[in-house]
């Protein structure tokens, strides 16, 4: 199985170091592989040093795509977790 | 002048040498290395410290400050993993055969070259956490200090924001003639070493690394508890014949080592020493202490990512217990809660953790960890001379309870055939008001007592020692403590039990004086002040001590009691 959705970075800080560990820890429940891309840079979506060189800042588009068993969870979820501003308050 | 806590006695006077930790350039020093393997090895070390150090320090903060500021800890934890931080540090080191700092370095660089073609600001400041968690990693690298300590030819004083076991590996500890810390406290690392070296050491001492020089002349005032950098030349003399005088006592205590522990009148007061590593067996024997009347075990327990398993732990209270010999070895259980935590295990936040779950009271609700500890106490008790002590006993039933669980484990151990030494004696801990008064009871299931003096006058006089506000308050001769300790004394005593005192107070010649008029049997203390001590004992009557501690009681505060004790001792100039 093969997902792929696309999510605005909406919080404050972007892709920084607490939100990429929240991601990280999300993107770990899951089997299948994880990718995120931001414009021409793709990075693995469960290495935490990867999805910081994205640099995702405030508003930048980025793309998730998962592909294994439980990808449709996988892609969903992680969807989720960006559009609630990783839980952080702005 | 700066002040710090006395973390072992002495005066030293000479050049500073200051362990600077300079991340920038430690990061840019490329060295080649004899071995890949070794040196990776070295690393997966750190990272395994410097994990345990952010569980602990994360425990800390959701404790504190909450979970979600605690996240960035997870995120860290993450980055140990990551093939794109620690797995190219370790493939930089394979590939070009250089040092961990530097691989280190080249990854920080790449990162940051990265972020510093986007204009981000916000991103930016991120990159700020990896080099914080860079610090980290390097900290629990052992030598990478030892690039300094070359600067100074000659003896040195060492100062450093805080030394890590790892630190004080690699020194030359021939060289170092006193440690000053920022950091630290009386049991902290730098302080077990200093005294294990019988060099002076200060801890705690605010600031003193920005306002000290590699170079600079120092005198550390291990006696009063100061530093003074660059000294008048008359500063400078006066402390030449402290230190004479100093040395000339040190050299007189010595003499003490093979002399009884007895009176004029020929009272035997026992002299014991408390520990917390298997390490510092070594200086216990050197100063011939009578036992070990309190083995810390929590230390056993902490710094680590799990539980100690039943065999580790048999296996350090073996190598203590046999090198102790015939000499007695107290060893109390897990005294964890209060201000001390577990990573791995979690209790809930309290708002009152000295008044919490701790000690003895958890280890009653997690019976499991008593039992281990329990089994392997047992085990090793066929070695020497075990006892067991429960921490922090406020009614009877709990340490009926305790006793309980150590015959449950006892009935195991003898359906195993597994030796142990069927009479080991079982003591409580006389820490909590209650407990003193409830002392008469306790005293009929207890083998001995032994009154931890600290908790004592924390719960006494419900005042936190660390609280700088109320801190005044906290005095070992109060005249409250004072009635408690007689008591506790009293119903010991009615049963045919010993009791002991295992708390800092044993240390101080004075009131180890008042002590023995109260009729205490043993003092347990570390083991550097041991010799100080026997010096009083050996100068003083039973009778006069009787009768001074019986004065004591009946004066207003311990002002007033201190006074009266010193002018008595001056008399017999047993103070040094």
């Amino acid at each position: 199985m093969q997902f792929s959705k696309k999510v605005k970075v909406m919080n404050k800080l972007g892709f920084h170091l607490r939100a990429v560990a929240v991601f990280v820890k999300e993107a770990e429940k899951f089997k299948s592989t994880i990718k995120v891309r931001n414009n021409d840079i793709e990075a693995d979506g469960k290495s935490i040093m990867g999805l910081m060189t994205l640099i995702a800042g405030q508003g930048s588009e980025i793309e998730i795509k998962t592909e294994g068993p439980d990808a449709k969870e996988a892609v969903n979820s992680l969807v989720k977790i960006v559009r609630n501003k990783f839980g952080e308050e702005e | 002048m700066f002040k710090g806590i006395v973390a072992s006695s002495g005066i030293a006077i000479g050049n500073a040498l200051v362990f600077t930790k300079k991340p920038e350039e430690i990061l840019k020093h490329k060295k080649t290395i004899l071995s890949v393997d070794d040196e990776i090895k070295k690393f997966k070390t750190a990272l395994e410290k410097t994990k345990i150090d952010i569980m602990n320090l994360r425990e800390r903060i959701i404790y504190d400050i909450g979970s979600k500021e605690a996240d960035i800890f997870v995120a860290y934890l993450q980055l140990l993993n990551d093939s794109g931080f620690s797995g190219k540090a370790e493939q930089i080191i394979k590939d070009q055969k250089v040092n961990i700092e530097f691989a280190l370095g080249q990854v920080l660089e790449d990162y940051l070259d990265f972020f510093n073609k986007i204009s981000d600001t916000y991103l930016k400041e991120r990159s700020r956490d990896i080099s914080g968690l860079i610090d980290r990693i390097i900290k629990n690298i052992s030598d990478t200090h030892s690039i300094e300590q070359k600067e100074v030819s000659g003896k040195f004083i060492l100062f450093a924001d805080d030394l890590t076991p790892t630190d004080t590996v690699e020194l030359d500890k021939t060289k170092v003639l006193g440690f000053i810390t920022e950091k630290g406290t009386q049991t902290s690392h730098t302080a077990i070493v200093a005294r294990a070296l019988e060099i002076p050491a200060l801890v705690g001492v605010r600031d003193i690394i920005s306002n000290v020089k590699t170079g600079d002349l120092v005198i550390l005032d291990g006696e009063r508890g100061f530093a003074i950098v660059n000294p008048t030349p008359k500063v400078l003399n006066t402390y030449k014949e402290e230190q004479k005088k100093y040395n000339f006592k040190s050299k007189l205590l010595k003499k003490m080592k093979r002399l009884a522990s007895k009176t004029l009148d020929n009272r035997i007061i026992e002299l014991y020493a408390n520990i917390e590593f298997a390490e510092e067996v070594s200086n216990v024997l050197e100063n011939n202490a009578s036992g070990i009347g309190l083995f810390r075990t929590e230390f056993i327990y902490i710094n680590r990512a799990n539980l100690p398993t039943e065999e580790e732990q048999f296996n350090i209270y073996k190598t203590v217990v046999q090198k102790m010999g015939k000499k007695p070895v107290v060893i109390r259980t897990l005294d964890i809660g209060g201000d001390k935590y577990l990573p791995y295990f979690k209790i809930p936040p309290e708002q009152n953790p000295f008044l919490g779950l701790r000690a003895i009271r958890l280890s009653l609700v997690n019976i499991n960890i008593l039992k281990n500890q329990i089994r392997a106490i047992l085990r090793v008790s066929s070695f020497g001379n075990v006892r067991i002590m429960f921490p922090m006993i406020t009614v009877v039933e709990e340490f009926l309870e305790a006793k309980k669980i150590v015959e449950e484990v006892r009935a195991e151990l003898k359906i195993k055939k597994v030796n142990f030494d069927e009479n080991i004696k079982i003591g409580a801990m006389i820490e909590v008001p209650s407990i003193v008064l409830l002392s008469e009871e306790l005293a009929k299931h207890a083998d001995f007592f032994s009154i931890g003096t600290n908790d004592l006058i924390q719960y006494t006089l419900a005042v936190d020692r660390g609280n700088e506000a109320v801190a005044k308050l906290y005095d070992n001769l109060n005249p409250a403590v004072l009635k408690l300790i007689k008591m506790a004394v009293e119903n010991a005593h009615k049963n045919d039990l010993k009791i002991s005192i295992c708390g800092e107070m044993a240390s101080d010649p004075v009131a180890a004086y008042l002590l023995v008029g109260l009729g205490v049997d043993e003092l347990s203390m570390n083991s550097a002040a041991i010799l100080n001590v026997k010096n009083l004992i050996r100068k003083i009557k039973f009778q006069d001590a009787i009768e001074a501690a019986e004065n004591a009681l009946k004066m207003k505060n311990s002002n007033e009691i201190r006074t009266y004790l010193k002018e008595k001792l001056s008399k017999r100039e047993v103070l040094l």
